[in-house]
């Protein structure tokens, strides 16, 4: 049966609007089939995107996407019970194009890309949700959505982090709990004075900051992003740590929205919107086998993302992910096949750029970043230390050393901490 | 509104969501351990997880379409499908 479409793209996130743009703009036949009411009514992140792999795909995007600030300081704080002790970074080159990162509602922000797509000739079917791959042998033909047979020649599984596809394609089965962590999230309302006001920035500009030690020990930290007329505020844990423990996914987030460095940050404004989503976090060992005939995974789907512990990316992986998959496609289209070797590109293509690279750079970092000791005894430690540099009450000093040895009695050994600090050049 | 005082149920009052009349998630209970009940009750960021007379049940309503339940629960233990399509939570931030 001849194909209705060269590609047939499933998911119009990130990863899927750049791989269908990426072939629209190259006049190359494509549907791009969302569940969501709309492209963008399922998507939810954090809200930190860095910009170069959009900038790449669409140059200054900035200038006609629906972005919110330009992150122009970052902070990393640590929290302990009732105090906070933080690091900021002022970046005056962040606040020049091309820009490093912006912050975004991922929603609004994919409506924009999805209409990109439309505007460059791609086909949209939103509201349609794929039940499954057509097969011809071992090669895939097509997608079965809304009941009808829908056949192409190729098929890029860009349906997120709970992907079915890439389980139907047997590339890889479910995420184990090691290898995801959930996000749990709340949009805040704010009037852009006000957010100028208190966070001290002009009104392009923005805060990104990250926050360590409120986790209740648990492997995660939270986020803080000032959008233009709203926060972003939100806790992520690993879900093999969440199964641990005690607490409910929720009361995470209302820890750190309790916390008085936080609290302050967003009093006042009027909750929005409150969400939830996996993070693939396996890193580098758990990149499944990323195409077979006819059929090619990108983004979340396939597991692209990066954490260092104080970064946190996703989305730039995303971008890249879907505008090389298209790379591939239409390189396959000249050669007129769409077998396993011809998409096999697509492995080589993303070992030569940041993707698979940045990947292979924190490969050990999920095993430095499951060490517990990071996300209470280290936060701690460092705001007991400050509290007790900075309190004076006509009792006895004791000189910096002293401080140090006696706040960390107890807690954690010279040796061990020197270990953790080596191991800390994975990142 | 005090944002720290928020409810569960108060935070999913805030979304917009379009919910079918079938259920896009179910129990398996034959395969859903006293355990997994345990973490499906804490984990679920909805808390669309709860014990109703002794039995665990699950309730669409309010589902972020996360997927921690699955992730965190034992092979089998919840029959776990996306809801129709244009159904479930619609986003308006993101």
């Amino acid at each position: 049966m001849e194909a209705e479409f060269e590609a047939i793209v499933v998911g119009a996130g990130l990863s899927g609007c750049a791989a269908a743009y990426g072939l629209a703009k190259h006049g190359v036949r494509v549907l791009l089939i969302e569940r969501g009411r709309h492209p963008g009514s399922k998507s939810m992140s954090g809200g930190l995107m860095y910009c170069h792999a959009l900038h790449k795909l669409i140059p200054e995007f900035w200038k006609e996407a629906p972005v919110e600030r330009y992150v122009k300081r970052h902070v990393i704080s640590f929290l302990s019970k009732g105090s906070a002790v933080s690091l900021g970074f002022d970046g005056s080159r962040f606040s020049t194009p091309p820009y490093n990162s912006y912050t975004v509602l991922l929603s609004k922000f994919n409506e924009w890309f999805g209409s990109k797509v439309e505007q460059a000739g791609g086909i949209l079917a939103d509201g349609t949700y794929v039940d499954d791959l057509l097969w011809d042998g071992a090669q895939v033909v097509g997608v079965r959505a809304g009941g009808e047979d829908i056949r192409s020649r190729v098929v890029i599984a860009a349906d997120g982090v709970n992907s079915r596809l890439v389980e139907s394609a047997k590339v890889r089965g479910k995420f184990s709990p090691g290898a995801v962590a959930l996000g749990v999230k709340s949009v805040v309302g704010m009037p852009s004075e006000a957010i100028q006001a208190r966070f001290n920035v002009h009104e392009e500009e923005g805060v990104a900051y990250t926050f360590l030690g409120c986790t209740r020990g648990m492997q995660g930290g939270g986020f803080l992003y000032t959008n233009r007329e709203s926060v972003s505020v939100g806790v992520v844990a690993g879900i093999h740590s969440l199964i641990k423990t005690d607490a409910k996914s929720t009361e995470l987030l209302d820890d750190l929205i309790s916390h008085p460095t936080v609290s302050e940050l967003i009093e006042g404004g009027t909750p929005l919107e409150y969400s939830a989503q996996l993070i693939p976090e396996g890193g580098f060992g758990a990149v499944p086998q990323l195409h077979r005939d006819g059929f090619l995974v990108v983004g979340d789907a396939a597991g692209f993302t990066s954490n260092s512990g104080l970064l946190l990316r996703g989305m730039d992986f995303a971008v890249a992910s879907g505008a090389m998959a298209a790379e591939v496609v239409r390189k396959a289209k000249e050669f007129g096949a769409y077998t396993d070797s011809t998409l096999a590109q697509y492995d080589s293509l993303l070992q030569k750029t940041f993707v698979i690279r940045d990947l292979r750079t924190y490969r050990n970092a999920p095993r430095f970043l499951s060490n517990q000791r990071l996300y209470s005894t280290y936060p701690d430690l460092v705001c007991n230390l400050m509290e007790r540099l900075y309190t004076v009450d006509g009792g006895p000093r004791k000189n910096l050393f002293g401080v140090v040895r006696r706040e960390m009695k107890g807690k954690v050994s010279w040796v061990r901490l020197v270990e953790d600090l080596l191991e800390a050049r994975v990142l | 509104m005090s944002l720290e005082k928020l409810s569960v149920e108060q935070r999913l009052n805030l979304n917009s969501f379009a919910t079918d009349r079938e259920s896009h998630i179910s129990i398996n209970h034959k395969l859903c351990k006293e355990q997994d009940a345990k973490i499906l009750l804490r984990i679920c960021p909805a808390a669309c997880f709860t014990m109703k007379s002794g039995e665990l049940v699950f309730s669409r309503l309010g589902c972020l379409e996360c997927g921690a339940c699955r992730a965190a629960t034992s092979p089998g233990a919840i029959e776990w499908n996306f809801p129709k399509g244009g159904f479930g939570i619609q986003y308006r931030y993101g």
